[in-house]
């Protein structure tokens, strides 16, 4: 198996990421364990998680995918695992996760918080990658970098990144890193698909420019293949679009 | 916010899609997935999957070179139908 490097981090992954937001809801632990075992016995050694899943997110489920995703965990050797979960934004706007009452933001409190939940759920003592998952509007992001940039020194966590953010957002946050000599974002995880090309308008210039930053991206045009495939041909004809929003309708948001 | 997901221009690019995917003898996710990993800002691509049976699909991926025909036409759906998800 090939591997890359995750910006100018010492993070070398496999191009293939296993995604976990379905362990726990949509997939049991039976077939996460599957799923995960699979994958990484084709070479993957890089999976993805976050302190919200699994999605849709709910006060009953929150923090199980870490769970399932920590035991198969131990059941192989650490340091072969890149391990990659995420801190819940601010809660603010459209979204509020069901964790920490409702009051997450990007401050030292609350991502302290988040890092220790994520180490005890998955049962180990370090995070390989830890991303912002969505950014925080009011939180200066000088307090979230030093906040990122002291679990980094503490050794809980060897590299930071971020997620859903802009380019703006992204390049003010590595000024800042880099001004006050705090660690960089090696990542940005965002939409980019055949479906949803946005990432090229700006982000990707960002990336090459900075060069401290390779992302990883979903490729959303195969959760809509996935979601066709799971209709049986013979229900097809009768799917209006309704029907298929309705089904996706509780998957959405910052996924 | 599903209509973000799933539109009439998401569904009918990815009909377009499908075709494509099929003329290149592989499977639609497969050129889904093939298609991010061919940028080089892109480190990663994260797949996912509700059973091991999907797997295959995704993971084929890693021993798919697309075609510049395959990306052309690819692109040419792209500005057929622009930002589909807005």
């Amino acid at each position: 198996m090939e591997h890359r490097y995750i910006g100018k981090s010492g993070l070398r992954v496999s191009p293939i990421c296993m995604g976990t937001m379905s362990f726990g809801s949509w997939s049991d632990k039976k077939e996460s364990f599957k799923i995960l075992e699979e994958s990484y016995e084709r070479g993957i050694n890089f999976f993805d998680t976050a302190e919200v899943y699994p999605v849709p997110p709910s006060a009953e489920t929150v923090g199980v995918t870490e769970q399932i995703f920590g035991e198969w965990v131990q059941t192989k050797p650490r340091d072969s695992l890149i391990i990659a979960t995420k801190v819940a934004g601010a809660a603010a706007g459209w979204f509020v996760p069901p964790i920490r009452h409702g009051l997450t933001a990007l401050d030292r409190f609350h991502i302290e918080a988040a890092v220790e939940g994520s180490l005890r759920r998955m049962k180990i003592d370090y995070i390989d990658l830890y991303q912002v998952h969505w950014p925080d509007p009011i939180v200066p992001i000088d307090e979230t970098m030093e906040a990122l940039d002291r679990l980094v020194q503490a050794g809980k966590v060897r590299y930071t990144g971020t997620s859903n953010e802009t380019s703006y957002g992204l390049t003010k946050a590595n000024t800042v890193a880099d001004y006050e000599g705090l660690a960089r974002f090696q990542s940005i995880q965002n939409n980019f698909s055949l479906l949803n090309r946005r990432f090229l308008d700006e982000l990707a210039d960002r990336c090459v420019k900075e060069s401290t930053c390779h992302y990883y991206l979903i490729p959303q045009l195969a959760v809509v293949f996935l979601v066709v495939n799971t209709i049986s041909p013979r229900s097809t004809k009768k799917l209006s679009l309704r029907r298929i929003r309705l089904r996706r309708s509780k998957t959405e948001g910052y996924v | 916010m599903s209509s973000r997901f799933v539109n009439e221009g998401t569904l009918a690019s990815t009909a377009k899609y499908m075709e494509i995917a099929k003329e290149a003898g592989m499977s639609p996710v497969t050129l889904a997935t093939a298609w991010s990993m061919n940028f080089d800002f892109v480190a990663s691509t994260i797949i996912g999957a509700r059973t091991a049976d999907q797997l295959e699909e995704s993971l084929a991926a890693l021993d798919v070179t697309l075609s510049e025909e395959t990306l052309k036409q690819c692109d040419d759906v792209h500005k057929q139908i622009l930002y589909p998800m807005g």
